[in-house]
């Protein structure tokens, strides 16, 4: 039966072709959003993953302040944290690119830049920095240019670009300046005894949560932030935006299917003669509709393969040209990055299912039809 | 969380299933208010011709659903957790809101009932007459309603999983808080007796499989039944602590990991050949009445599957339990 499906399916295949590429583009969509967001998820736990587990901040009325010194010595009595770091970091508006930069104290990048920090052994003085590839790009300077930084009510700083941060690293530090503590603080304007937030790590892995409510109890005005929240986070925004994606592709999907039980439904004559002929061999109803429901899968699955190729190549090889600007967001300073080929297996399955369930169900009623129709009646046209 | 590729992906195949079988079951009273055998008329012609467009029907049905409940297995105890706090595994995915282990009971309910239609169908399409026709509709009433009760489960679920609210899973299992019956029917006086009772039963059960029949049909299913309720029991108090290494993590949830070799899925898929094989014996008599069957090959096929699931069902847990060094749990 299934041999015969395929020889089948073989001789009609240029009737098939258009009905094989809409379901393989209607595929493709929503393969894409799943792919695009499995690669992200993936990366982003990868960067994440040297991130301290958790980091303490000053709030006051709902924004971030500058948080004093001093709090070090408080937290330091608590069991189970393994080291305290006061971290300095702040945002710079370039109102000649009306880009937002990130300015980073070269102490600061602890762990949270696993890559820029482990590549770059660069000691950096003060009136030196270190810039993205974002910076380098909007404003035309490299290594040894000047860089003048101006701030309402700070003045004006000029900095030597000592080096720029390698591009593999560019989701993370396209828009960073990462400079001396010193001039940070300056920038930034911090006082000696202020910092931006505290970065916290712990012993064991177990124990973050406690030790987070711990501080939260003991510092109601503190906000504690977790690595954990923040990856969740990102599983969230990425699903959430997939499934944007998805609910978008549902109308390209019930348009197809429509489009499919039509085809299913209207019958060409050579359909009718072969369906005449198998039925005056002796073929009977069970097996004529047998017949129609394995060349529906066959369909199914030639068009959802070639619809997961089509999403591999789009996101993987052609940057995900159509899906980006959706997934990733949008901004003056966009990150260009290039996603690792990564997919789940249990993602293909979910993609065949929204891909073959509904196909099958909607050429069903069509198939049997085909199969009930009298011999007689197909015979004589 | 209606917002996730792999919850929308579930709920469009589940609605799309509920649709078509809703669908088959409109069908399926309308034949049995106008079936007639000794008719001729057309519409007696056209409702032998819808039987073959219900059991297609049924077959899509079961294949989308028992993928479903596959990657919602899959779902609830590798990829949710990371997006719903506090959860470790299904127990606690579950427990996010009121709908949850509902959802799972009735999921896991509908398989059995799929596979009798499709036998019942089996055995009528075997005589010229369509003999179980129109009686096996009968079956498609509760399918549709344990079906659409699913969507509806599987819609609030899914409506209502708020990945903010913490949740408690396992953890409550091995806390001073576990539940007084729970701790007394894991380390009282039931467990022994349970397991005592489970290895008597799966022994007589395989030597009436192994030889001709011997026990009646209604004693035989009872057991049936009884083994695989055994089963679940000693697995979740017994067994779990020797395939877990952990005497105090009784969750039956984490057979469906990785890490454990998702033997979960081949534990339950035996009971699910138990379970499906038992409704089988006590619909045999009633079939071979109707369809005047003198040649049982494939009850006989049946009866050595049942046989094998047995066996394994039996000798996975042991094994788990023998081959571990370091003395009782």
């Amino acid at each position: 039966m299934l041999t015969y499906a395929l020889l089948s399916l073989a001789r009609k295949w240029r009737k098939l072709v258009s009905l094989v590429v809409i379901y393989a583009l209607t595929v493709a969509l929503f393969a894409s959003a799943v792919f695009f967001a499995d690669a992200i998820r993936k990366q982003a736990k990868h960067v994440l993953a040297d991130l301290p587990e958790l980091w303490v901040q000053q709030l006051a009325g709902g924004r971030l302040v500058p948080l004093k010194n001093n709090l070090l010595d408080s937290l330091r009595s608590i069991k189970g944290i393994k080291s305290l770091h006061g971290r300095i970091w702040g945002y710079w508006f370039d109102s000649a690119t009306g880009a937002v930069f990130t300015i980073v104290a070269a102490d600061s990048t602890l762990g949270g830049l696993p890559q820029t920090s482990a590549i770059r052994s660069v000691v950096l003085d003060t009136g030196k920095i270190l810039i993205g590839s974002g910076l380098a790009q909007v404003r035309h300077i490299s290594t040894g240019d000047f860089l003048s930084i101006t701030d309402l009510g700070t003045g004006t700083f000029q900095f030597q670009i000592a080096d720029q941060l390698p591009v593999e690293t560019s989701l993370l530090s396209r828009d960073l300046i990462v400079m001396h503590p010193r001039d940070a603080r300056q920038v930034l304007q911090y006082a000696a005894n202020e910092i931006t937030d505290l970065a916290v790590r712990v012993h064991n892995p177990e124990e973050i949560a406690n030790i987070g409510k711990k501080i939260s109890r003991l510092f109601p005005n503190l906000r504690v932030v977790a690595k954990s929240q923040l990856i969740a986070t990102y599983e969230a925004l990425f699903g959430w935006r997939g499934s944007l994606i998805m609910y978008g592709g549902l109308f390209a999907l019930l348009a197809f299917l429509v489009l499919a039980w039509e085809r299913a439904s209207g019958y060409s004559r050579e359909d009718r003669l072969e369906l005449g002929v198998l039925k005056a061999c002796g073929w009977q109803v069970e097996e004529v509709l047998q017949l129609k429901i394995i060349e529906g899968w066959l369909i199914s699955f030639i068009a959802t393969a070639l619809g997961i190729i089509l999403a591999w190549l789009h996101v993987f090889f052609a940057d995900s040209y159509f899906i980006k600007p959706l997934m990733a967001g949008w901004s003056v300073l966009y990150p260009s990055f290039y996603l690792t080929p990564y997919v789940q297996f249990s993602s293909l399955l979910f993609i065949a299912i929204l891909s073959i369930v509904p196909y099958i169900i909607a050429t069903l009623v069509p198939a049997w039809k085909s199969a009930i129709t009298d011999p007689a009646e197909i015979v004589q046209g | 969380m209606l917002a996730h590729p792999f919850i929308i992906a579930l709920l469009l195949s589940q609605f799309a299933v509920a649709t078509i079988i809703v669908y088959a079951a409109w069908k399926g009273i309308y034949a049995l208010r106008y079936w007639s055998d000794s008719s001729f008329t057309s519409l007696q012609l056209t409702l032998e011709r819808e039987h073959y467009l219900l059991g297609a029907i049924v077959q899509t049905a079961m294949v989308a659903q028992l993928a479903g409940l596959g990657l919602f297995v899959w779902l609830i105890n590798n990829y949710l957790p990371h997006l719903v706090r506090g959860a470790m595994c299904g127990a606690g995915v579950l427990s996010a809101n009121q709908y949850g282990y509902l959802l799972l009971y009735v999921k896991m309910a509908t398989p059995p009932l799929y596979v009798l239609y499709l036998l019942l169908q089996y055995l009528d399409n075997q005589a010229p007459d369509y003999p179980l026709t129109p009686f096996k509709y009968y079956l498609l009433l509760p399918t549709a309603a344990a079906v659409a009760v699913e969507t509806w489960l599987m819609w609030m679920y899914s409506y209502r999983l708020e990945p903010d609210v913490i949740v408690t899973c396992c953890s409550a299992n091995f806390l001073v808080s576990q539940p007084s019956y729970a701790n007394f029917l894991s380390v009282g006086k039931l467990l022994q007796p349970a397991l005592w009772t489970w290895g008597l039963i799966g022994a007589l059960l395989i030597a009436a499989d192994w030889q001709k029949p011997f026990l009646p049909t209604w004693v035989h299913s009872l057991l049936i039944l009884v083994f695989v309720g055994l089963s679940i029991y000693t697995l979740k108090y017994f067994f779990v602590k020797y395939i877990y290494g952990v005497p105090s993590h009784l969750c039956l949830f984490d057979l469906f990991l990785a890490h454990h070799h998702y033997i979960g899925y081949l534990i339950f898929a035996l009971y699910y050949i138990l379970i499906i094989s038992t409704m089988l014996i006590v619909i045999t008599p009633f079939v071979i009445k109707k369809t005047r069957l003198t040649n049982a090959a494939h009850l006989q096929t049946w009866a050595n599957i049942r046989l094998v699931a047995l066996l394994l069902s039996m000798l996975i847990p042991l094994a788990y339990r023998t081959t571990w060094w370091h003395g009782i749990l």
